[in-house]
């Protein structure tokens, strides 16, 4: 290939070479290069994201037995305290079971129980509307008693060691001039129940 | 006189290295340069490539177990809640029968107690924190040499252990220390104890 003789010619001729070059370069670093350069670039940033996702997994994992200890040891202790100490009823009612417990803590402390009232089931103090404690409620009773002030201690100091949960909201200890040794006790007693049966009222 | 032998499209340049062959070895050049960067851009690539989906499968094998590690995390966080509830609420009463107890180590010998009300209000603070707040009531009677130093020796009583760190004031009311309408001999009384409350945290 011969290049035009004349200079002008010449002139020209590279000039169309550069524009032309100028033009390819562009549309291949436009629709060729910049393309393979960010998907190259989002493949990277994918790898990234995978390694750190499967790092914070990995980091996950390790710790998955000490946490699945705590959770068996915290849903142990849970579970106990459910069977232990919440409240179960006894066919649909929560009286007989608290009248039991009642009556066994007075005949083994001297305490005469004059009438155990059910109040019924009341609501827990609760922190919010979606606080833990939901899954429980109050079963509550009057009781009315007399004895001797230190066997009504002793009475109460019995309930409160038999059950943790167990709470006395209300209370009145009064003396009877008539009989100084004897105290009459008129006490809201309260017990944890799970919160999910309707429970049917059968004061005594 | 000029005598011209050879002919125009004969004429070679004198330079050793022509333009036209310049260009020819920097197009070439160009063009190595270019093949062999899509060579590396392509190996690199395909490596990039081959390691996102050994790193897929990797997760594939591993997002079970996590899932599952996850959920008991969560499931642990809830239970914890639940027994952190569990022990606020148990914290927040009082052992009564253990306040009854104590109670004859500062009721004076003199003093005769009447009347024991035990009274609970249910208090919010700001941070929507439910907690009990207890208030005892206790009326007595005492006779009438003494009774003053009597009343306030019990009064004292209430800042001393166990009473201490339950019973945040204990105060007589106006008026709550008078003569027996009764037994004209004797002084009768009244004392509020007010209890700290007791938040369920």
């Amino acid at each position: 290939m011969k290049l035009p003789e004349s200079i002008k010619d010449r002139m020209v001729f590279f000039a169309l070479i550069g524009v032309v070059s100028i033009v390819v370069v562009f549309v291949v670093i436009q629709w060729g290069l910049f393309p393979l350069l960010a998907s190259k670039q989002a493949l990277e940033s994918a790898i990234v994201e995978r390694q750190d996702k499967l790092k914070k997994a990995k980091r996950e994992l390790d710790y998955a037995p000490g946490i699945q200890k705590d959770y068996d040891d915290v849903t142990a202790q849970i579970e106990k305290i459910e069977k232990e100490y919440v409240f179960r009823p006894i066919l649909g009612s929560y009286l007989v079971g608290v009248s039991e417990q009642i009556d066994a803590g007075a005949l083994a402390t001297g305490v005469r129980i004059e009438s155990t009232r059910e109040i019924g089931v009341v609501d827990i103090l609760l922190k919010s509307k979606d606080s833990s404690l939901k899954a429980f409620k109050l079963f509550a009773v009057q009781v009315s008693a007399s004895g001797s002030f230190q066997a009504i201690t002793r009475f109460l100091m019995q309930m409160e060691e038999r059950n943790p949960f167990f709470g006395i909201t209300d209370m009145t200890i009064s003396g009877q001039p008539d009989n100084p040794e004897e105290q009459l006790l008129s006490v809201r007693m309260e017990w944890p129940i799970e919160n999910v049966v309707n429970v049917k009222g059968g004061g005594r | 006189m000029h005598i011209n032998l050879i002919y125009v499209d004969e004429q070679r340049s004198a330079s050793p290295v022509s333009l036209w062959l310049m260009a020819r070895v920097a197009m070439g050049v160009v063009l190595f340069l270019v093949a062999f960067w899509i060579f590396l851009f392509t190996v690199g690539y395909r490596s990039l490539k081959n390691q996102a989906e050994s790193l897929d499968r990797e997760w594939a094998h591993t997002e079970p177990k996590y899932k599952v590690a996850m959920q008991v995390r969560n499931e642990l966080s809830d239970r914890m809640d639940t027994m952190k509830a569990l022990q606020g609420w148990r914290d927040a009463r009082i052992a009564w029968g253990a306040q009854l107890d104590s109670l004859g180590s500062i009721v004076p010998a003199v003093i005769q107690l009447t009347d024991i009300r035990v009274s609970q209000t249910v208090l919010v603070v700001s941070n929507n924190i439910p907690g009990r707040v207890f208030e005892v009531k206790y009326s007595g009677r005492t006779g009438a040499a003494q009774s003053e130093v009597n009343v306030v020796q019990f009064l004292d009583g209430f800042k001393m252990k166990p009473f201490s760190q339950f019973v945040q004031s204990a105060f007589l009311p106006p008026g709550a220390f008078r003569q027996d309408p009764v037994m004209k001999s004797d002084r009768i009384f009244e004392i509020v104890c007010k209890y700290f409350p007791r938040m369920m945290e």
